[in-house]
This record gives C-alpha cells, sequence and structure tokens, in this order.
C-alpha cells in the first residue's frame, strides 16, 4: 500500500536548472498555477457583467469581497484600505490552494513549509519595512510595553524580540500543519477502507462513514486557515501602522 | 405601474437600505465564524503559538552558544525566554479572543 506522505512528494514536470540552482516547474507550481488561474477566471467572469441585481457568481464575488473588506476594517481600520488587495489576494490564494487540494489526485502546495514560509516571511518583512518606514525609530518601541518599569527593559525586550520573531514561524507551520495532518489523516483512513475489503462491504463502510465525515471537516478547516491566515496578517499589519 | 407608485416604491427601498445599513455595524464583529469552527481556530492558534516561541527561543539559544562557545547557558537561558515569548503569545490571543466575545 502507498505510504501516506507520498501524496506530498515534488515532482518535477519540467527540470529547469539556472546556475546550478534546480528551478524546475514542478507539481506544485503546477496548482499553484491552477489556484491563480481558477482564482483569475472567477473573478473576471464574476466581475464582467457589473449587474445591480449580481447573479449567482456575482453574489459570491461579492461576499467574499465583503468577507475580506470586514476583516481589513475590523483589524485594522481606515489605514488599511491601501493594504486590501494585498490582503484579498493572499487570503483567495490560500483558500483555492487549500479547497483544489482536496480534490482526488490534485497537489495541495500548501501543506509545504517552503510554501507557507516563504509567503509569512515576505509578509513579516514588508509588514516590518512599512511600520519603520511610517514611524522611524519610533517602531521599536513595539519591544517595550510602555508603562512598565525601565528596570524591567533587560528581561522584557529579549521576550518581546523573540515574540516577534516568532509570528512568520507561527503563521507558516499552522497552515502547513493543519494541512499536512488533514492530508494524512485522510489518505490513513482511505487506506483502512481497502485494507477491510472496500466501501459497501460491511466493515469497510465504517471507516468509509468516517472518510466521509472528515472530508467535511477538511473543507471546514481549509477555509478556517485560510480566514485564520489572512486576519493574522492584518493583525501584524494593525501592529506596524498603529504600534500598540 | 405608473410614476407615483414607483418613486413610492424606491422611495422605501432607499429607506430599508439605510435602515439595514444602520444596523450593519452592530453586527461586524460577528463575522468570524461563531461556534465551534471559532473555538477550533483559536485552538489551533494558541498551541502552534506557544510552540513556536519555544521553538524560536531555543533556536537562537542554541545558536549563540555555536557562536560565542558558551554552551550550555544560551540554551537554557533563551528556551526560558522562549517560553515565556510564546506564553505572551497565547495570552494575547486569548484576551482577543475574550474581547470578541464580549463584543458580540
Amino acid at each position: 500500500m502507498a505510504s501516506p506522505l507520498e501524496q506530498f512528494t515534488i515532482k518535477p514536470i519540467a527540470p529547469l536548472e539556472i546556475g546550478g540552482v534546480d528551478v524546475s516547474f514542478t507539481n506544485s507550481s503546477l496548482w499553484m498555477m491552477i489556484a491563480a488561474g481558477v482564482v483569475s477566471t472567477f473573478l473576471i467572469v464574476g466581475s464582467h457583467r457589473r449587474a445591480l441585481v449580481p447573479g449567482r457568481l456575482q453574489s459570491a464575488l461579492e461576499y467574499l469581497y465583503n468577507i475580506v473588506g470586514a476583516m481589513v476594517r475590523d483589524n485594522v481600520g481606515a489605514a488599511g484600505r491601501p493594504y486590501f488587495p494585498f490582503i484579498f489576494a493572499l487570503f483567495v490564494f490560500i483558500l483555492f490552494g487549500n479547497l483544489l487540494g482536496l480534490i482526488p489526485g490534485a497537489f495541495t502546495f500548501t501543506s509545504h513549509l517552503a510554501v507557507t514560509f516563504a509567503i509569512a516571511a515576505f509578509i513579516f518583512v514588508g509588514v516590518t519595512i512599512i511600520g519603520i518606514v511610517r514611524h522611524g525609530l519610533h517602531f521599536f518601541s513595539l519591544f517595550f510595553p510602555h508603562g512598565a518599569p525601565i528596570v524591567s527593559a533587560p528581561l522584557l525586550i529579549p521576550i518581546e524580540i523573540i515574540s516577534y520573531f516568532s509570528r512568520p514561524i507561527s503563521l507558516s507551520v499552522r497552515l502547513f500543519a493543519n494541512m499536512t495532518v488533514g492530508h494524512v489523516l485522510l489518505k490513513v483512513i482511505g487506506g483502512g477502507v481497502i485494507a477491510l475489503g472496500g466501501f459497501f462491504i460491511l466493515p469497510g463502510i465504517i471507516p468509509f462513514a468516517f472518510l466521509v465525515a472528515i472530508t467535511g471537516l477538511e473543507v471546514m478547516i481549509a477555509v478556517i486557515q485560510a480566514y485564520v491566515f489572512a486576519i493574522l496578517t492584518c493583525v501584524y499589519l494593525n501592529d506596524a501602522l498603529h504600534l500598540h | 405601474m405608473d410614476d407615483r407608485e414607483r418613486d413610492d416604491r424606491s422611495n422605501r427601498l432607499a429607506a430599508r437600505l439605510k435602515e439595514a445599513q444602520g444596523r450593519r455595524p452592530a453586527e461586524a464583529p460577528e463575522r468570524p465564524q461563531g461556534g465551534i469552527a471559532a473555538g477550533m481556530g483559536v485552538g489551533a492558534k494558541v498551541v502552534v503559538d506557544l510552540v513556536a516561541g519555544v521553538g524560536l527561543g531555543v533556536g537562537i539559544g542554541w545558536a549563540l552558544d555555536w557562536w560565542l562557545g558558551t554552551r550550555p547557558w544560551g540554551t537554557v537561558a533563551f528556551s526560558v525566554l522562549g517560553f515565556v515569548a510564546g506564553l505572551l503569545n497565547v495570552i494575547r490571543t486569548a484576551n482577543q479572543a475574550d474581547r470578541s466575545r464580549t463584543k458580540e
């Protein structure tokens, strides 16, 4: 029986090497492009009619827009408006990456730490630069909660710095771990179905019922994790724009 | 349908729209999905926050020891600091979750 981790292997589709660095077009790149393509098609087709009374697709699109709009408004406030397009693109890309990965046979690029950490590191560096540009050296007051006695500085500042630098780690590990665990679980229980004799025979139908329920749970987790990723980006952005 | 009737209807619609928009800010904080889903989101966040703090602290301590040759003191000190930082993250998350709950 295939290993439950086999689904995460990166397979090069078009091998390519530039300056000794492997930059092959892989199944991961392919599914990122599919996600971007599906999102773009959805947005372009959904918005091209611009009907006053929206149709089904346009309604879905407006709903998505409103969710992200409310998220930015509630967590960052009016100062967050310029960053709305980025948050929206981030949310939709991760959401579709997670959801498309649930299609049997598909590859889930968000189940790779390399992918999620690259996104999280980009956000971390970007947010830090925004904070420093906005507030200059005053930005570093983020590392010392005001009102604390100055004597406690040697202890508090390292703690705050570690807490700050743990952000991209927790942001990326959370998404990666949720996706990986979910897919391993699906594969393991799927293996159980086969081992117990198939879908509609008595012992096999029990894990199959679990599989159906867990697939539903995975859809929910896919949406929640994309939402959490985007909302935390908003929280970090808010810290950088308004300090504490 | 004559003109007056149409005006009347569009006025009523405008009034209803206004009323709905007035209601909206009060509803906005409820946005994050309630119930089990929100709880699981917070749970996952708390666990990873704690582990990330400890992990990063140990990593920094280990790197400092390797660089300064002070083994094992850097690892000891920074794993504790990392744990506190992780705890700080957890407390902040919990406070945030509390605040959004009381707002509802």
